[in-house]
């Protein structure tokens, strides 16, 4: 350095002068001489460019023409204008060294960086020769470090210690021992490293060690839980876990430490419990160990991973009767879910180890002491971050049972097998399938009954921070997403699968007396499912299935008391809802079925006559039929009543015409044949016997109907030597009654002013009970036409009705046919009233074109030639009657009504008609004007249509089978015509025009009425206020008028409410104004379900 | 047993009778008719059969004598209109008591009651307009009414019975052509009776009907006058009676009676006719044994039986009683 410094001031004095002149001679413009002195250069290095904190490097520099040269930036001084030094730097960072020489009043500069480095990091690491040891026995520890220059020891050691070397230690004091091993490097940092071992003290035989861990979690409650109900009962045997998490529960009884290891070790961690890696505990949850037996080993550790194994206890459980005592835990009916548990552990711990490469040794270790990859203590709070919220929501659900009951009850959720994927699949996750199942099931009570109820959900996800969520949410279907409220329901919501089940069961003591069967198993349940399918796409489109809540409650009866058959039978109310993510926002409609199947065990051969209800109120199948028959924990019927209403139905094939006759508008029935348990075929009957449908399930697009139909399923029974005569009867059932069916809501009457004819609309009305379709007219007819009727036939001005009628295609038969007139508004025959009654028989023959739905069907009605018509009048009880012989044949030949013409498409009338009607009066009297006196002005009329009494009927327009016509009319001079309106079908989403009409000639004076809706025949097929609108809910004709109009708009929604009647009142108009009606009725067809049979033709 | 064996056995056993007495008697009398016997008078049409079977016992004590009788009587009609076939059945009971003045004359008193069986009808024709059930009808009628549920298939019901009360006068002519005379004072209360729906059809519109230029209403107005009498009526008789006998030999006599009857009808409502007197003659043939007397006779009525049968008369028949009638007859008697 010295010599550096001194060579740069001599070179300065040599190169200064020689400078001066230079600048002088060179071109100086001064007078005065120049001296040119050369400028001064300095240059500066370094050793280094990188040099470790405190290590020394060195910095040289040399100048010339300097005479002096200063250090500055990260060094100072004066220096010489040559030289070096040895720097050492005691901090971090890059250096910047600066020199600057002077010469000459010149000055020259240099600069170098130096990277002032950190050492290398010291390391150290410990391990032991065991990670457990018993009390009193040696085990050794060895470490090594490098970087390090000094190593101490530390935790339960305190030895001083080399940078490495091993040590061998005697395990003098039980618990989990921490040694470990500081090192420091040169620098001052420090590396650390530490084992644990756990030294266990001596064991005693009867004694359970064992260890909560999740972190080791200390004042945890930990029982065995000998009666495998997840509940600390007396005589359970309990422990606390200490600091440590270890416990020890101490049975004193060789015995029963037998029993109990083959028992659950259950904690319970309550709030206030610490965790020794989380600190306290501030939400309560539960852990589990199956069993030492089925862990396998001595060392007992109740962990989350050990917990995983909980449904495999419950699957296990999920068929005990009833809950066990404590003392029974420990006895046979313990030992025995014991093997169960033991099977299902086995299955669930080979699933583990095939699917996720983690052994069961590894989920029932100490992974706080013996970390995996998987099985570690970071995964183990992952997974009981879940905990708490599987504990409210096994709360919940144990609240709700153990309200049914009345008792505590724990319904035990776990987390499944699917969520095992997850935790075990090597990502990160957040969220976990929130599946479990939970069942609970009493003892038979003195009635011999008992119940079950289970719940069982899968595909909600929970989040470790406790909130809800279907599984396919996404940024576009938020539905059900983010629910931070555990409630059942939005458990039940978010279920990609749910179903709750409530069963009120009776397996022996079964008393039917009445149908010959004394034993049996009943049972009464409710169910309630939802679901999301399909991954949740497009739920919420309209028609979309992919969300589907249903609701049924069912009561079925087996019975097999007859030698090689056994005969189930079942009701259900079941019914579903669709595009709801809330099923509680789900409608109802009850559409109950009936099932009586005859099942031959012999080659599970089967027939199920499967009744289907669509109008709960309206059957005929069973006027006692019954809905919400479960409110809460009660069964609110007598279902041994409702199984003997079905046992009594007629189930065979044979007995197709008397269930035919059972039936009222939609009532159907579908047989099913199985043979060997697979459908073989199918056959549909409603009331419409030309409807009747067979379907061959191996030729499943055929379809056949009518006969073809009847024919066809009486062969495929035939086929099989299973059945014989008491299943389908000695041959192919017929249409031996049913003429056919009135395709039209109203018929048309025509009368006439002079004239002008007027067609008046009649719409019926029904009466079930004696299956009478009644047209009564609100209004008079004409006095006038009616005599002239009588006295001139038809040809004169008729009073004609016109009925749109498709008739049967197979019926041939001689139909008897009543036709009454009564005096008066019934058809009751009160004190002086008298009525008219002719009777004849028809002759009936059908042909058909086709046997496909889309057939066409001939009738021909006749009267033939030598029929005896019988004509009488009755009053007070006497009749007096006469008989007159048909002279010719009279008959109409009937085809199906034209969609495309239906004015035109009305029952013919026959040719000479009105000449036998005269002849037939002219029989009565010798004179017309003793019959016409019949009618008077201002009287009141009843026809009636009598084809019941001979056995035969027809079907109406809304589908029920009618054997009684009525219709009750006035006859006046003056007739009065009320305002009439029609029944209406409509679409849902669509609107019609509601329109209510008056002949012009009328009474056309001004008038209003009101029109309002009640809800009715709910639960039938009745619809609800929110089904529609009306444009106005009051009508109003002017003066004139004969026309008025509201809009009835019907809306669109999302129940599955197939074809929905609503029911309008009318008020009385003012004016005196009569209405043909007092309520209309338009029946709604569901967008997607509107019905069974197109309304349209059959 | 029939009727025809109950009358052989009868005799029978009154022929057994060996009983010593004097005049204490049973005796046994049938009668019988048929339209087929050309020796018989002109009886109406339609009179197809008849037959009657009486039982008479008397007993005497010092100078009174009881006397009980009873007699089963049957009367077939076959008509043109309906109804065509009729049968009239009609059971008396009688019961006299008499006082025996002397060995010739006689007093006595008797109390009657002579009972028909009911008859039903399926068919009954009003003024050439038939209504019933039957076949021919020109409209059939029947009714609900539970009070005519005892009719059936009928239309119609006719019941009837008579109370008789007489007293009686007989003296014994000893010495005379003449062996007997009596007379007698007869009252006689007929009740009638029928049930019919035709009467429930009030129907203006009906009873309006025309037929045949006749309304239904005035056909059944008219029909119904031409039924029994519903209310009651009595007839007042007075009768004579003469009986001869003439030994032709040994045990036989030719007996004769003949009866005359007055008769006087009080409260009756007449529809066609009202007879005032009936004659009936017997003449017969009697073989007398030591306690028996056989006789075998012949009855001629001139009037029909009005004034003998009171039960065959009636509104109905009163059309048949101006035609004579006649039948044959046999009775037994045991004396003891």
């Amino acid at each position: 350095m010295f010599f550096n410094q001194s060579y740069t001031k001599f070179l300065n004095f040599l190169l200064i002068p020689l400078f001066v002149v230079s600048c002088g001679g060179g071109g100086g413009s001064s007078d005065d001489p120049v001296i040119a002195l050369p400028l001064p250069t300095v240059q500066l290095s370094s050793s280094a460019t990188s040099v470790e904190i405190n290590n020394e490097f060195t910095l040289t520099w040399s100048s010339t023409n300097a005479s002096s040269c200063s250090a500055s930036g990260d060094w100072s001084n004066t220096i010489g204008t040559s030289g070096s030094v040895a720097i050492t730097e005691s901090s971090l960072g890059t250096k910047t060294y600066n020199i600057s020489c002077s010469g000459g009043g010149n000055t020259a500069t240099d600069s170098v960086s130096v990277e002032i480095t950190s050492p290398p990091a010291p390391s150290v690491s410990i391990e032991t020769s065991m990670s457990s040891i018993v009390i009193n026995t040696s085990f050794t520890i060895s470490w090594s470090s490098t970087n390090a220059v000094s190593c101490s020891a530390s935790g339960d050691w305190n030895d001083s210690i080399g940078l490495s070397g091993s040590k061998t230690i005697l395990g003098s004091e039980a618990g989990v021992k921490t040694y470990g091993v500081t090192c420091s490097g040169s620098d001052g940092s420090t590396a650390e490293d530490s084992v644990l071992v756990r030294i266990v003290p001596e064991e005693s035989d009867t004694a359970f060690y064992g260890y909560v861990i999740d972190g080791y979690i200390s004042s945890a409650n930990i029982f065995i839980d000998q009666n495998y109900n997840f509940q600390q009962d007396s005589g359970e045997y309990t422990a606390v876990s200490n600091a440590d998490g270890s416990f020890v529960i101490e049975t004193n009884d060789a015995n029963l430490n037998a029993c109990l290891s083959k028992r659950p070790i259950v904690a319970n961690v309550p709030v206030g419990a610490v965790d020794s890696t989380l600190g306290g505990v501030t939400e309560a949850y539960q852990m589990i160990l199956p069993s030492i037996s089925d862990a396998g080993t001595n060392t007992i550790v109740i962990s989350p991973f050990t917990t995983l194994f909980e449904q495999a206890i419950i699957d296990a459980t999920a068929n005990q009767s009833s809950s066990l005592s404590v003392a029974q835990g420990c006895q046979t009916e313990g030992d025995t879910i014991s093997a169960a548990v033991t099977q299902e552990i086995n299955n669930l711990r080979s699933a583990i180890e095939n699917n996720f490469n983690v052994t069961y040794d590894e989920l029932l270790s100490d992974f706080v002491v013996n970390p995996g990859e998987v099985v570690n203590e970071t995964a183990a709070q992952n997974i009981a971050k879940l905990f708490p919220y599987l504990k409210i929501i096994d709360t919940e659900i144990s609240s709700s049972l153990s309200s049914i009951f009345n008792k505590n009850i724990v319904a035990n959720v776990a987390l499944s097998e699917d969520a095992l994927a997850i935790i075990f699949g090597g990502n990160s996750y957040n969220q976990l399938p929130l599946n479990f199942y939970s069942i609970y099931q009493t003892e038979p009570n003195a009635a011999g009954w008992y119940r079950s109820e289970s719940i069982e959900a899968s595909g909600a996800l929970i989040s470790n921070d406790g909130k809800l969520s279907r599984a396919d949410c996404s940024e576009n279907d938020t539905a059900l997403c983010d629910l931070s409220s555990l409630t059942l329901q939005n458990i039940s919501n978010t279920s990609t699968s749910y179903q709750k089940i409530s069963n009120f069961l009776k397996d022996d003591d079964i008393d039917f007396t009445s149908l010959g069967i004394d034993a049996g198993s009943l049972n009464v349940s409710a169910q309630n499912s939802h679901a999301w399918r399909n991954n949740s796409s497009n739920w919420q489109t309209a028609g979309n299935r992919n969300r589907e809540c249903q609701k049924m409650e069912a009561i079925s009866f087996r019975n097999s008391s007859v030698s090689n058959t056994v005969i189930e039978i079942t009701y259900d109310t079941y019914s579903q809802g669709f595009e709801k993510a809330d099923c509680e926002n789900v409608r109802h409609y009850y559409t109950p079925v009936l099932r009586a199947t005859t099942m031959y065990s012999s080659n599970s051969n089967s027939l199920e006559a499967r009744y289907y209800v669509f109008d709960i109120l309206k059957s005929g199948i069973s006027s006692n039929l019954p809905y919400d028959f479960i409110s809460g924990d009660t069964v609110t019927i007598n279902p041994e009543a409702v199984v003997q209403d079905i046992a009594t139905l007629p189930r065979m094939y044979k007995d197709l015409d008397s269930i035919r006759n059972l039936f009222t508008g939609d009532d159907y029935i579908y047989f099913v044949y199985h043979d060997n348990n697979s459908e073989v075929a199918r056959f549909e009957a409603g009331t419409n016997p030309r409807n009747d449908m067979f379907e061959d399930l191996s030729n499943a697009d055929v379809r056949i109907y009518g006969q073809a139909a009847r024919d066809s399923f009486y062969n495929k029974l035939v086929s099989n030597s299973t059945f014989n005569s008491d299943v389908y009867g000695s041959s192919a059932p017929t249409n031996s009654s049913i003429i056919g069916r009135i395709a039209n809501s109203y018929i048309e009457i025509s009368d006439y002013v002079g004239n002008t004819e007027l067609k008046i609309r009649v719409t019926p009305t029904f009466d079930k009970t004696s299956s009478t379709l009644d047209y009564s007219y609100a209004g008079s007819l004409n006095l006038t036409n009616i005599k002239d009727f009588i006295a001139n036939g038809i040809n004169g001005n008729p009073v004609f009705a016109k009925i749109w009628f498709n008739p049967d295609s197979s019926i041939s038969k001689t139909v008897p046919v009543k036709l009454y007139l009564y005096e008066g508004n019934n058809t009751v025959v009160d004190s002086g009233e008298g009525y008219f009654l002719i009777e004849f028989n028809l002759s009936v023959s059908s042909s058909e074109t086709g046997s496909d739905i889309g057939s066409n069907a001939t009738q021909i009605w006749e009267i033939p030639a030598s029929t005896v018509i019988t004509a009488s009048y009755t009053q007070n009880g006497t009749t007096i009657s006469t008989q007159v012989t048909n002279s010719e044949v009279d008959r109409i030949s009937l085809t199906d009504v034209s969609e495309s013409d239906i004015e035109n498409s009305f029952i013919p009338k026959p040719a000479s008609l009105d000449l036998k009607l005269l002849n037939l009066i002219s029989s009565v009297s010798n004179n017309i004007a003793d019959i016409q006196s019949f009618f008077v002005d201002d009287g009141v009329y009843t026809l009636k249509l009598d084809l019941g009494s001979g056995g035969n009927s027809i079907i109406g327009f809304d589908r029920n089978i009618v054997k009684y016509i009525t219709g009750t009319f006035k006859t006046a001079t003056n007739p009065i015509y009320p305002i009439n309106v029609d029944d209406y079908i409509v679409d849902e989403g669509s609107d019609t025009n509601i329109c209510f009409t008056r002949p012009a000639e009328a009474n056309l004076v001004q008038t209003s009425f009101d029109l309002s809706f009640t809800q009715r025949d709910r639960p039938g097929k009745g619809g609800f206020a929110d089904d529609f609108t009306l444009s106005d809910t009051t009508v109003n004709f002017a003066v004139g008028d004969t026309q008025s109009c509201v809009t009835f708009t019907a809306v669109e929604d999302t129940h599955f409410d197939w074809a929905h009647d609503i029911f309008i009142d009318i008020s009385s108009p003012s004016n005196d104004q009569i209405i043909s009606r007092s309520r209309f009725k338009v029946t709604i067809l569901d967008r997607y379900y509107p019905n069974r049979i197109s309304w349209k033709r059959r | 047993m029939n009727k025809k064996e109950l009358v052989l056995s009868c005799f029978f056993l009154l022929a057994c009778l060996q009983i010593n007495g004097n005049d204490h008697y049973l005796k046994i009398e049938t009668k019988l008719m048929q339209s087929s016997w050309d020796f018989l008078p002109e009886i109406p049409s339609s009179f197809k059969e008849k037959d009657s079977i009486a039982f008479e016992g008397r007993y005497n004590f010092k100078n009174f004598f009881i006397q009980g009788y009873f007699s089963d009587f049957n009367l077939n009609l076959e008509r043109n209109s309906e109804p065509k076939m009729v049968e009239l059945d009609a059971e008396k009971k009688s019961i006299t008591f008499g006082y025996i003045y002397n060995e010739n004359d006689t007093f006595s008193f008797s109390s009657s009651r002579q009972t028909a069986n009911n008859q039903f009808f399926n068919c009954i024709t009003f003024a050439s307009t038939t209504l019933g059930s039957c076949n021919q009808a020109n409209f059939q009628v029947s009714s609900t009414k539970p009070k005519y549920d005892q009719l059936n298939d009928n239309v119609i019901k006719i019941s009837g019975f008579n109370s008789i009360k007489s007293i009686n006068y007989r003296r014994q002519l000893k010495g005379s052509w003449v062996n007997s005379i009596s007379f007698g004072l007869e009252q006689t209360k007929y009740n009638y009776d029928w049930m019919t729906p035709l009467e429930d059809i009030t129907s203006p519109l009906f009873l309006n009907i025309n037929l045949n230029g006749n309304s239904l209403g005035n056909i059944l107005e008219s029909g119904f006058k031409a039924l029994p009498q519903r209310t009651p009526w009595y007839s007042n008789q007075l009768s004579f009676q003469v009986t001869q006998s003439f030994n032709l030999n040994k045990n036989l006599n030719l007996i004769s009676e003949l009866d005359i009857v007055a008769i006087d009808l009080k409260d009756y409502e007449e529809y066609e006719l009202k007879p005032k007197t009936n004659l009936k003659l017997r003449v017969g043939l009697e073989r007398e044994f030591k306690y028996i007397n056989l006789l075998l006779f012949a009855d001629y009525y001139k009037n029909n039986l009005i004034g003998f049968e009171s039960i065959t008369f009636n509104r109905r028949t009163e059309s048949y009683f101006d035609k004579p009638y006649g039948e044959l007859g046999l009775s037994l008697k045991v004396k003891f």
